[in-house]
């Protein structure tokens, strides 16, 4: 059940009304929260309730024998057996063909005998890296006595499987939404206005956004040596406004959804693309994963308190993690190392020149040359991120460089190709000039005459329909992690 | 929540009544849309034919209207259009045949026509916006169901979303089955039923394509108008690659009960596989070469049993 379809509206619609008719009972709220999530989830493949139900039911009873467990070595057993059930279901569900795939070529170079297919006829189940994130850090914080175990199995089942942002994140904290779970919600009108507002930025990022992007992506990534190096840019620049449409839009639509049920998701995008560094755009881009990496693997592993070596390790493994998270293949793990070795490059020769990273006013020509070229830095390695191998991507990027720099004079052709003829962008130009104003400040939608404001509405969502009329309904890119 | 919930509703109010002016306004417009060939068969008036041609893209793309007009001597005009289906062909000739008059109608019947399967669903979105004509609305109600019709009617702008999208409204719908992909597994759809292999699906008769050839039928006759069918030629690969031939007793079927003379020129070209470009469609020497064979072909019937004194033209 996409959030852009009919279902859904129906769905949430009727929850909605139902959810608050039983405001005064927060039990029975989050037993219908429960029951719609499962409804919600289930609607892909209700096969899949079985492995979510099972990875929920196991952490539950695991934090409670920890937290009832007063030896060292059993709590750590106990927290073993939760991460190695939990990973072995995502190790087993996304990554088991990718490495019995790499096995298998692997044994073809050295010339041995391999069987015939190791590979197996395995389903992705939707969302899977995103609840099982959650789950392992429940965990976690309980062995840390971080926080103690719950023991309303609705309530834990609740935030494990929470509909809003089950298949695509936030990936939340059992520490800020156990307690919302626990409990009861008031309605705010403030606060429904705002979720609403946030609704419906969500979906025009994500319908007239992301989806008028794909059309052009889909096309430059399809045949790239049909088009000029500038043409490749500009399609890398279509991807990266893409993927944060997609993205972004689903977040603002979870927390929107969520903020209508009283419950508070984090933020998970904070201007990402107006970043003067790419250290800074990995704290404003995807902020829950990327704290979790740092909260559970970074920091545990010794962060930056150990040597300089073993700290520039840890940064690159974990943007390897980070890579291989997104997907079992070679372009995502690409991904990630080109990333971890970019942040160390660019933090290490700022350091040495004395440069300070980030923060410096962006209206500054330096500071807006640096966005621009950390813009440019990130749109090349989504290019390594869209392309369907690590060579295609490779030939993408040369192809790119070689043109853009043989033919500079071609940038005014693409850019009137972008802005002009595929007129469909013009919803991501929009997005970017609210974004700016939002991030110097200066977007402050309330001061608004009413009526503006209605005119906004009517028009922003009216824009958003008429873009979604004009292609088939898309999935979120995200749900495939 | 009260608050919320008026106001809410009050936007809802707003957001329809606007787009639905938007969409009233918009929607006559695509009629104007001449670059497409539905729109352009709708548009003519006031025109007098001795033959139309109405079928798919393989009248379109394999019959010249001007070659015709100088074998046969008829002014001709070329209904096909790319992708209609037996349904779309049926609205085609209705809505043309509401300003200009036809002598003969030649209606091309091949196994795509009749099995309304391949590529040929019903264009609803090319419907929509002549929904104030009796048989489009009662063709909409048949192929789209009362449900959809009535949402299209009360909320005019969802209907604009038909004209670039087969978006499903309602999750109790089933998919349009017109894929040439396994929905379960995206692959090729394999041959079975007997089909010869490398066949996209093996071939069966939509009884709606039928009933609409029939209404073509009955439309001509009310209108005095001569039915002839024919079928345009095919490459030899074709019978590898498809189980067209099954669809030969039923196109017979259909003209001796409809009693239509029946062209068959489905295997004419079998030893000259350069006059096509595709499997369905012929390039433009073969189209000439088709379009003469058609018109000797039409003549000599018409000499061996003429049925009706064709006026000057």
């Amino acid at each position: 059940m996409l959030f852009q379809s009919p279902e859904f509206f129906l769905f949430f619609g009727l929850f909605f009304a139902l959810y608050w008719l039983l405001g005064r009972w927060h039990r029975l709220q989050n037993l219908l929260t429960l029951v719609a999530s499962y409804v919600f989830y289930g609607w892909w493949d209700p096969r899949m309730l079985l492995l979510i139900a099972a990875s929920s039911a196991v952490d539950f009873c695991v934090a409670i024998r920890i937290e009832r467990t007063q030896v060292d070595s059993h709590r750590r057993n106990w927290l073993l057996a939760s991460l190695a059930f939990n990973l072995s279901i995502l190790g087993f569900f996304k990554y088991y063909n990718f490495f019995a795939q790499e096995l298998e070529q692997l044994l073809k170079l050295a010339g041995l005998p391999a069987p015939e297919s190791l590979r197996l006829d395995i389903i992705l189940p939707v969302g899977i890296s995103f609840y099982t994130f959650q789950t392992l850090s429940y965990s976690v914080d309980v062995f840390h006595r971080r926080m103690s175990a719950a023991r309303d199995p609705v309530l834990f089942f609740t935030y494990i499987a929470f509909f809003p942002q089950l298949v695509a994140g936030p990936i939340e904290r059992a520490g800020h939404l156990l307690p919302q779970f626990a409990a009861p919600r008031v309605f705010s009108y403030p606060n429904a206005v705002r979720c609403s507002r946030l609704l419906l930025w969500g979906f025009f990022k994500k319908l007239a956004v992301a989806d008028s992007c794909a059309v052009v992506v889909d096309r430059v990534f399809t045949a790239p040596d049909t088009f000029s190096g500038w043409h490749l840019l500009a399609g890398s620049v279509a991807f990266a406004l893409q993927i944060y449409g997609d993205f972004s839009g689903y977040s603002d639509i979870a927390r929107g959804t969520a903020g209508l049920l009283g419950i508070d998701l984090m933020e998970n995008f904070r201007f990402p693309y107006f970043s003067q560094s790419p250290a800074e755009f990995w704290k404003r881009w995807h902020i829950s994963l990327s704290s979790w990496f740092r909260d559970y693997v970074y920091i545990p592993m010794g962060g930056s308190r150990c040597g300089v070596l073993r700290s520039h390790l840890n940064v690159v493994l974990v943007f390897l993690l980070s890579g291989l998270w997104h997907g079992a293949s070679r372009t995502f793990v690409s991904w990630g190392l080109i990333n971890g070795l970019l942040v160390l490059a660019i933090s290490s020769a700022s350091s040495i020149r004395g440069i300070p990273v980030g923060n410096a006013n962006p209206l500054r020509f330096a500071a807006f040359a640096k966005i621009l070229a950390t813009f440019l830095i990130t749109c090349c390695c989504w290019v390594v991120f869209r392309s369907n191998s690590v060579s295609e991507a490779s030939h993408y990027l040369l192809r790119m460089a070689a043109d853009c720099s043989a033919h500079p004079g071609g940038i005014l052709v693409a850019f009137r190709w972008y802005l002009f003829r595929e007129w469909c962008t013009w919803p991501a130009v929009l997005l970017l000039a609210v974004e700016w104003l939002a991030f110097r400040g200066l977007w402050n939608f309330d001061r608004l005459p009413a009526a503006l404001r209605w005119l906004v509405y009517l028009v922003g969502a009216s824009l958003t329909m008429w873009s979604a009329f004009c292609r088939d309904a898309s999935e979120f890119l995200y749900f495939q992690f | 929540m009260r608050n919320f919930l008026q106001k809410l509703l009050l936007f809802g109010l707003l957001f329809w009544g606007a787009n639905s002016i938007v969409a009233m306004i918009i929607a006559p417009r695509i009629r104007l849309n001449l670059h497409d060939k539905y729109h352009w068969v709708m548009s003519r008036k006031g025109e007098h034919f001795h033959t139309a041609l109405l079928g798919s893209s393989r009248v379109e793309n394999c019959v010249d209207a001007r070659e015709f007009h100088r074998i046969t001597g008829k002014r001709c005009v070329n209904l096909g259009v790319g992708g209609a289906g037996a349904a779309d062909q049926y609205l085609l000739l209705h809505g043309f045949l509401r300003d200009n008059t036809v002598d003969e109608v030649l209606l091309q019947l091949d196994y795509l026509t009749l099995m309304d399967y391949f590529t040929y669903g019903f264009r609803d979105y090319e419907w929509l916006c002549y929904d104030d004509s009796e048989s489009v609305r009662s063709a909409l109600i048949q192929q789209r169901g009362l449900i959809r019709c009535l949402f299209w009617k009360s909320v005019p702008f969802m209907r604009l979303m038909e004209f670039s999208s087969q978006y499903r409204y309602f999750f109790f719908e089933e998919p349009p089955n017109s894929t040439t992909w396994d929905s379960t597994d995206g692959s090729r759809l394999l041959s079975s039923g007997g089909a010869p292999d490398n066949s996209f699906a093996a071939f069966r008769v939509d009884p709606q394509s039928i009933e609409y050839l029939r209404k073509i039928q009955s439309l001509c006759r009310e209108r005095g108008i001569r039915l002839i069918a024919f079928q345009t030629p095919y490459p030899p690969v074709i019978e590898k690659l498809t189980d067209r031939s099954n669809s030969d007793p039923e196109i017979a079927r259909f003209c001796d009960e409809a009693k239509l003379p029946f062209h068959d020129f489905s295997r004419t070209f079998y030893d000259r596989p350069e006059l096509f470009y595709d499997r369905h469609h012929l390039t433009s020497t073969g189209s000439l070469a088709f379009t003469r064979l058609l018109g000797e072909a039409l003549k000599q019937a018409d000499k061996a049993a003429p049925t009706r004194q064709l006026p000057p033209h």
